[in-house]
């Protein structure tokens, strides 16, 4: 039996692309470095600088180019460089060193962490995991959050450097890389560091990791595990931009990206709808099906009924196997990825990039992703059998935790839908951040699997409180929330 | 009087009170019962069917008299001039809108056309002179049933707002910003999410209505935010809290949608038998939630009489996708699935008439030395209004007589006072008899409470006094430096009286539990239901162990079988609660003999009925009280964890005597603690809260089961043991495995804690557990999840044994396999004085001491200071725009305040129709 994929019943209107798109972001990039320079040069009031990026906003590049427009300042002759991930420094360190020289650049890792640098970093940037071992003329030195707040490093920080141009700190500027992941309570650990702070970051992701029960939610003065920029929501000396264009999503995906940035004012897309195309072997079946609905760039759902019960609503191995038969199939078919190359202005350079299994690659071809435990241990059995069947790399296709993605682009995602077997809306299944995180990792293909019944789960259910009273965030509901997210996708239901 | 909480109300005649609410509409949209229930289909309430059909929930479900007056006075509180202004000003200002050149206040008198002069008189207002409007009894023709006959919402009151200029300086534009007034009590200074969404739902039919309604004077749009009036604090002083509306009014489109179609299903909705109508539509029945609805009984009824054994499952509330797994408890035939113990417990338990103990072993402190048990009966005119107390104090002779205490002011602050004052003599008393028992280490002491509702009243009481006496601190500041005393708003104070020395005690201990309610590890207040709970698990739906009435007797062994339908039946209907909240016919009756039946009269107007009333309900609460405790005592045995436990609070306690000796941050709630203190909290709440897992599975037999069932908890896993010498282990985990080292830490449900051989000593770090079976699992067949066990101490197991392991790493990095550490938690030192410091180290060394042991009176004189500060430099309110919302809201009162008190009068009935759904 064929699956019918309705089409979404949201498409984005009036959206820009190419170099119409590209150029918002540049806008606000030079504006960016702007107060950036007054803030230096001490020509203005602020201290902190905070760009607003949406998923694939490029905003690492952003990060990489004010990190050079500082560092050629006469006022500044140091910077530290932070996130909480080493994961997350790992490729600044990379880019950056192989922007202004690896004698430039030095990444102070833990000694627990050093051996997990990967080579292309080590090869790009000086390495070190000893803050004492970083000369002190070094305008860029990197480290996580953990290591600058720490008592041990924070003394080496105070004694082995010298004085910045800013009085007794001893940075200049501190830049902090997915900002709005990053805790204010270890952030205030870092106050010590520089006078003025860039944060740059996803705002519509994962928030902090918050240990069991946080009793400052919807508290309305300070809480610790909310992530530090919007401490600085009605501060005076604080200046913040939104990046509202986004390099990797497919044209035809904008629609939702929207639905997960429904405050922002405008949120466009470089690649215009056929931009990126799948091209697939010759498939039959549900996988013909299925996959030439993710091909068309359009996010896709397919809701698959008649599976053997599942363990828990979320721990769903029948579901699990049936996404590995689909990729089983894809991969037996063969299939390549093909994307318009831009210009940096976002114009279409003429040219178009293709890779397929096998290539060598930076972003995985396919990434599987899963959310809770056990599913991500069935969803690691699952690629580790394909890989064996297939013969692929890491390159070709990889399982990981969702919270451990975030950052991280792939050519197709497939995952399972987070209310698939609910009966009610709770915290874990509507926590949009990772949501958001799941749907905004491709450049090329989207699939979503749950089980059938989404749309009379979202009628039925009782309405929830969606962000607390107090807490920043939107005001939306999570009942709605989801159905507008669900409205941006093609829709498919298929009975085993 | 009246109130119309923006239900339906429909014209006398065409459908007798034809309310439903937008938030029930959303509560139960599963349910055909409840949507083929519409009133405008059956042309009968909700309620009125269910009397008809002979299953009434009864007046027990009504609100009390006292409620529903404290409902309509905060309503009232919302017209009046003054507090009218309050509502407008904070609404209008977060709206981020211009400051109104005046506050206009018009009464639309719940009538269609005099709300449509009152827009349009609010509209010119707002244009022609930049006032607001606050309108109050609207009806706005409702959403969607335009043609049903002239059915309306009624939104308590809208504010009518200038909008900002066009680009030509032209103001011919204004805002309809719908609004509703909700009393909703604060707890622990916060209003509940889930209520706040209730309220703004309630707001968004509202808007959603006036939104659609062609009388809208031209120029007027409604605002995508809505208001709420709600209690500024435990007094009934509104504030207003802004919503943007966008979903809610979604949700309400939703459910009309809905409504209609279900309307358009039974077209001839005027002819239909109600009764025959409600015997073919299918309920989705769920005990916790169905029970705010009218027909509750009636579906409850229907599956006690069916032999269904699903049916069983579904009055028990056992979850839809569990239903199948744990139908064989009931029929014996259908093979089980995973079924978690605390269900199969509670179905067993049913089955048996006889309560299912867990074997975990007594942590809690109750019934020794050092504990002070408190039993309250809650007045329903005040959130903090106290009828009566009971206070016994446990000393090492055993348990005293328990003190009881009427109060002929209940909702008074002097009666708050009262209470903290006797509160404080039996901790005081506790606190010297631990500290003579033992000089160098006293043990902790404990306030042990029937319920959490109980635990919130003493804090939400101490949190009250404590507010005021830094407000005092502050104005006895501004005494001293010649400034009037005066409110966050700028108005004249009234000053309250200075908290006695010796009544400190209870306000700062009751504020140290609340900082550290977080924490599960701390106990300054004891919950006895939920120790008991945790020790025994009762038949019936677990929404009915809620109360300790019901659950003491299953723990009881030697007694007949408890029917639980009998036995709940017999509680529903019992006058009186365990907890504070009393029942709705013991509030009423309390209530009218404490007024009489005309005003003026003395109170209490019948002190007879009243003190007897009192006197009964009190002694209920401490008998039941009485009856938890002996079956604590003579059913369970002490855990070898217990003093552990104990020695976590008392650690803590040490600290707690030295800010209430010195005054330094003892009198600070938790919403209040400063950003140093939170940041210096999350290592020690993640210590906490390690260490109360920890503890639980070591143990609970029921919790580590669950736990080690549940698929996404990795550190506990089932093992069978499959051989014995060696010993091979069968275990059900995908992480536990080859090369993991596991501690067993329950064999087949026993704790292996609680045996004999195994000793517990206390380290400065850790409690170091001997003679726990401790482990590698070593691979040694192709069945991947067989493994050779190799403990240290032979843990005697026998073929068949099941056990619960858990990873040994998650405990302790400890390389031998000998003793088992289980870290202590870290305790909250930050902004408390340090062993050494002294009443006199503050003031010799003001800059060394700032952090530690400053005393509130200094800290309050610095604000005192600040705030004159700021309010001559034009920083408050009301010179700043926006006004600034104070956000400590302390429980004081301006000059002239004259707060209504809602027991003035005799009560009026409420609306037959309307139940606490429709109040809370």
């Amino acid at each position: 039996m064929a699956i019918v994929f309705t089409p979404p019943t949201v498409v984005a209107t009036s959206a820009y692309h190419h170099s119409r798109a590209a150029a918002e972001n540049e806008a606000a990039a030079k504006f960016a470095k702007g107060q950036l320079l007054d803030a230096l040069s001490g020509s203005s009031d602020i201290t902190t600088i905070l760009l607003k990026a949406a998923a694939g906003a490029g905003k690492s590049y952003v990060l990489k180019q004010l990190v050079q427009d500082a560092i050629v300042q006469p006022q500044c002759l140091r910077v530290a460089v932070t996130a909480f991930q080493n994961r997350q420094l790992w490729p600044l360190a990379e880019s950056l060193g192989n922007a202004i020289g690896k004698d430039k650049v030095y990444l102070w890792s833990s000694k627990g962490r050093f051996n997990d640098v990967p080579d292309s970093v080590k090869a790009a940037a000086s390495v070190v995991d000893s803050g004492s071992a970083i000369p002190t003329d070094v305008p860029v030195v990197i480290a996580t959050s953990h290591m600058f707040g720490e008592i041990g490093p924070r003394k080496i920080v105070r004694d082995h450097f010298t004085p910045s141009f800013h009085g007794d700190y001893r940075f200049d500027v501190l830049f902090v890389d997915e900002a709005w992941q990053l805790a204010s309570h270890r952030f205030d650990k870092l106050n010590y560091v520089a006078p003025i702070r860039v944060g740059v970051g996803d705002v519509g992701q994962l928030s902090p990791i918050e240990i069991g029960e946080n009793p400052w939610r919807g508290d309305s003065g300070y809480n610790p595990y909310r992530a530090w920029p919007h401490n600085h929501s009605a501060d005076a000396t604080a200046w913040a931009t939104e990046l509202p264009a986004v390099w990797r999503p497919t044209g035809e995906q904008l629609g939702l990206w929207r639905a997960f940035y429904p405050e922002w004012r405008s949120l466009n897309c470089v690649a215009a709808p056929g931009d990126r195309i799948i091209k697939l072997g010759k498939l039959t079946g549900v996988a013909k099906d299925v996959w030439e609905s993710v091909a068309s760039g359009v996010p896709t759902l397919l809701e698959v009924d008649g599976l053997p019960p599942a363990e828990a609503p979320d721990v769903d191995f029948p579901l699990v196997q049936f996404v590995e038969q689909l990729l089983d199939d894809l991969f037996s078919a063969g299939f390549s990825l093909a994307a318009t190359e831009y210009n940096g202005d976002g114009t279409p350079s003429g040219k178009t990039m293709t890779t397929e299994p096998g290539d060598e690659r930076t972003d995985p071809l396919v990434a599987l992703l899963a959310t809770r435990n056990a599913t991500v241990d069935d969803a690691a059995d699952a690629v580790e059998r394909l890989r064996k069947r297939h013969g692929l790399t890491e390159a070709d296709l990889l399982t990981s935790t969702v919270d451990s993605w975030q950052g991280q682009t792939n050519g197709i995602t497939a995952a399972v839908h987070p209310l698939t077997g609910a009966s009610e809306l709770d915290e874990f299944n509507s926590s949009f951040g990772r949501l958001a995180v799941t749907c905004t990792r491709a450049t090329h293909g989207l699939l979503i699997v749950s089980r059938t019944g989404l749309d009379r789960m979202l009628q039925e259910v009782p309405a929830k409180p969606g962000t607390p009273f107090g807490e920043p965030g939107n005001r939306t509901l999570p009942r709605q929330t989801h159905q507008r997210i669900l409205a941006t996708f093609a829709r498919g239901t298929y009975t085993v | 009087m009246w109130l119309a909480y923006g239900r339906i109300w429909a014209m006398p005649g065409k459908v007798s009170g034809g309310a439903s609410s937008a938030v029930a509409a959303s509560a139960h949209a599963s349910c055909a019962r409840f949507r083929g229930t519409d009133p405008l289909i059956t042309g009968v309430t909700r309620r009125k069917l269910a009397q008809d059909a002979g299953h009434s929930k009864g007046r027990e479900s009504a609100i009390p008299l006292l409620r529903w007056m404290r409902a309509m006075t905060f309503e009232g509180l919302v017209q009046d001039k003054r507090f009218a202004s309050e509502v407008v000003t904070t609404a209008v200002g977060a709206l981020g809108l211009d400051r109104p050149a005046g506050v206009v206040i018009r009464d639309a008198g719940v009538n269609v056309a005099k709300t449509a002069a009152a827009l349009a008189a609010a509209h010119r207002d707002a244009i022609v002179h930049g006032r607001a409007t606050l309108i109050y009894h609207l009806a706005v023709p409702f959403v969607g049933f335009d043609g049903v006959d002239a059915t309306t919402t009624r939104p308590d009151f809208a504010v009518v707002a200038p909008r900002r200029p066009d680009a030509g300086g032209e103001l011919d534009a204004s805002w309809l910003v719908v609004g509703d007034a909700k009393d909703y009590q604060r707890v622990r200074a916060k209003i509940d999410d889930a209520k706040l969404m209730k309220g703004f739902l309630q707001v968004a039919l509202g808007a959603e209505s006036a939104a659609q309604w062609s009388q809208l004077p031209n120029g007027m749009e409604v605002h995508t935010s809505g208001v709420l009036a709600v209690p500024r604090n435990t007094s009934l002083n509104p504030t207003a809290v802004i919503e943007d509306l966008t979903d809610h009014r979604n949700e309400v489109r939703m459910r009309v949608v809905e409504r209609q179609k279900e309307l358009a299903r039974f077209p001839g909705a005027t002819t239909i038998d109600p009764l025959e109508h409600l015997a073919h539509l299918a309920a989705r029945f769920d005990p916790a939630p169905c029970a705010g609805c009218d027909l509750f009984i009636f579906c409850r009824n229907e599956l006690q009489s069916s032999k269904d054994p699903a049916d069983l499952l579904i009055e028990l509330g056992v979850k839809p996708e569990m239903r199948q797994q744990a139908i064989g408890l009931i029929d014996k035939t259908t093979p089980l699935g995973p079924v978690p113990s605390s269900v199969r417990s509670m179905i067993e338990a049913t089955l048996s008439g006889v309560g299912v103990k867990s074997r975990q072993r007594r942590l809690d402190p109750i019934g020794q030395p050092g504990t002070v048990n408190v039993v309250l009966a809650k007045s329903d005119g005040a959130t903090l209004g106290v009828y009566g107390i009971a206070i016994q104090r446990i000393t090492a002779q055993g348990a005293g007589a328990w003190d009881v205490t009427l109060f002929y002011n209940p909702d008074s602050d002097a009666t708050r006072r009262q209470i903290m004052k006797l509160l404080a003599k039996q901790l005081f008393d506790a606190m010297s008899g631990a500290v003579k028992a033992n000089t160098t280490s006293p043990e902790p002491i404990h306030v042990v409470v029937p319920d959490s509702g109980t635990a919130d009243l003493l804090v939400g009481i101490a949190d009250s006094i404590a507010g005021s006496e830094l407000s005092r601190l502050r104005w006895q500041r501004d005494k001293n430096q010649d400034r009037p005393a005066l409110t966050f708003d700028g108005e004249p104070a009234i000053i309250p009286p200075r908290l006695p020395e010796k009544d400190r005690t209870a306000v700062s201990f009751l504020l140290e539990q609340d900082r550290a309610r977080t924490m599960k590890s701390r106990t300054p207040i004891v919950d006895l239901r939920a120790a008991l709970a945790a020790l025994v698990t009762a038949g019936g739906p677990a929404v009915t162990s809620l109360r300790a009435d019901y659950l003491y007797p299953w723990a009881t062994s030697g007694r007949v079988p408890i029917d639980f339908r009998t036995h709940s039946s017999l509680i529903e209907k019992s006058p009186h609660t365990v907890g504070a909240q009393l029942t709705t016919p013991q509030s009423n009756a309390i209530h009218e003999a404490f007024i009489g039946d005309k005003p003026g009269l003395p109170r209490p107007a019948n002190p007879a009925a009243y003190d007897s009333l009192v006197r009964d309900e009190l002694a209920y609460k401490t008998d039941v009280f009485d009856k938890c405790v002996a079956a604590l005592d003579s059913e369970f045995v002490a855990s070898k964890l217990r003093s552990a436990v104990r020695q976590v609070e008392g650690d803590s306690q040490i600290v707690w005597r030295r800010r209430l000796d010195l005054h330094a941050f003892d009198l600070v709630r938790f919403s209040r603690t400063s950003r140093f203190w939170r940041n210096d909290n999350v290592p020690v709440l993640e210590a906490d809260k390690l260490f109360v897992d920890q503890l639980t599975v070591l143990t609970s037999p029921l919790a580590a089961h669950d736990a080690a069932v549940d698929a996404g908890n990795r550190h506990l896993a089932i093992a069978r043991v499959v051989g014995t010498s060696p010993y091979v282990l069968e275990v059900d985990s995908r992480r536990i495995g080859d090369e993991s080292r596991v501690v067993a830490l329950h064999v087949n449900g026993e704790p292996c804690v609680e045996e004999p051989t195994v000793t517990v000593k206390i380290q400065k770090g850790s409690f170091k557990i001997s003679n726990m079976a401790i482990g590698p699992l070593t691979r040694i067949s192709a069945d991947p999840r067989q493994f050779e066990w190799d403990p240290h101490h032979d843990p005697r197991v026998a073929v068949g044994d099941e056990l619960v392991v858990a990873d040994f790493a998650w405990f302790s990095m400890n390389a031998g396999d000998a003793f088992l550490n289980v870290p202590r938690p870290s305790i909250d030192q930050r902004s408390a004085p340090k062993p050494d410091c002294t009443p006199d180290s503050y003031g010799d060394d003001p800059a060394s001491h700032q952090y530690c042991c400053k005393p509130h009176e200094v800290s309050e004189a610095e604000w005192s200071d600040e705030l004159a500060a700021r309010r001559a430099s034009g920083r408050l309110n009301p010179q700043t725009w926006p006004p600034i919302v104070d956000s400590d809201a302390f429980d004081v009162a301006a000059v002239g305040d004259d707060l209504p008190d809602p027991a003035a009068e005799p009560a009026v009935a409420p609306p037959e129709d309307l139940s606490m759904d429709d109040v809370e």
